[in-house]
């Protein structure tokens, strides 16, 4: 009889219960604003990164008069957007994927948009290391 | 009844598959390094802001008076709210990633359910702060507006 019910929790995992299943609803919901949010206000800065490019441009050749500088700021600008930029789409792409999951009460979904939340976690991984480094060559160079 | 009640349950719970386990797990185990490391960042600029406050001041001017020099980091609010917010994060997140292991790795469903409450209020928590700051900003340029418009 134990071994029976220990044959069944194994074939059918764990139990995810209506709590469970309303805090994944909950990530979902967020995570989907915070996503779009993020993707809104990044087309914004773009845009206006777009129309004053030029500006921009000559303001860092001033305060900056080394050759390329300019070159190097929009580098950096253009890989930290491609950072935020994927950074976000994981986060989209673990809500629709997570919501996709409850909507057909297939785990694999869930399954799917955790490993792309941890996509996630990974750049925010990154990032974090990134403004540490900024951090320290201000202190530095305070 | 009791049939038809069993029946109606497996109809609408799910089960974690062992897939899914394997999946929240390295979720998990990836934001709770996320959450150390932001922490840390967030520790390090409490540094970088107590160092600019204690350093004493150049002497040599260059023709501006001491109040016209630039400090930066000068604003103890946004200082401490920016911390604030970075231990908030810090707990939800690092909770979220211990019961959820916890819990897969003994089994208990209801320690996976509470860990992913913390990720939910992880995010709520988020989403709240990003309300609020849009709401300032939109604030601040009404206020800009309004002052422009009366000169």
């Amino acid at each position: 009889m134990e071994e029976n019910q220990s044959q069944t929790n194994s074939i059918f995992g764990m139990e995810m219960d209506s709590y469970a299943q309303d805090h994944l609803k909950t990530i979902s919901k967020w995570s989907r604003f915070i996503s779009m949010t993020g993707f809104i206000l990044g087309g914004i800065f773009l845009l206006i990164l777009l129309v004053a490019g030029a500006t921009l441009i000559r303001q860092i050749d001033r305060v900056m008069p080394i050759a390329g500088a300019a070159g190097v700021v929009v580098a950096i600008l253009i890989v930290v957007c491609g950072l935020c930029g994927t950074w976000l789409y994981f986060l989209l792409q673990s809500s629709n994927l997570i919501r996709k999951g409850i909507g057909t009460t297939n785990s694999v979904y869930i399954g799917e948009g955790f490993k792309a939340m941890r996509s996630f976690f990974i750049i925010s991984i990154v990032l974090s290391l990134l403004s540490i480094l900024s951090a320290f060559y201000t202190i530095l160079n305070y | 009844m009791e049939n038809l009640q069993s029946e109606e349950s497996s109809l609408f719970s799910m089960n974690f598959d062992d897939n899914t386990k394997q999946q929240m797990k390295s979720a998990a185990t990836i934001g709770g390094i996320a959450a150390i490391i932001s922490i840390a960042g967030a520790a390090l600029g409490l540094v970088g802001y107590i160092i600019q406050r204690t350093r004493p001041t150049p002497v040599i001017l260059e023709g501006f008076t001491n109040s016209d020099m630039p400090r930066g980091g000068d604003n103890i609010v946004f200082t401490f709210l920016t911390l604030v917010k970075a231990v908030v994060l810090f707990y939800f997140l690092n909770r979220f990633s211990t019961l959820v292991k916890n819990g897969i790795n003994g089994s208990s469903s209801s320690q996976v359910t509470e860990g992913l409450g913390a990720l939910a209020n992880y995010f709520k928590t988020i989403g709240v702060l990003i309300i609020i700051a849009l709401g300032l900003f939109a604030l601040a340029i009404v206020i800009i507006a309004l002052t422009a418009g009366m000169k």
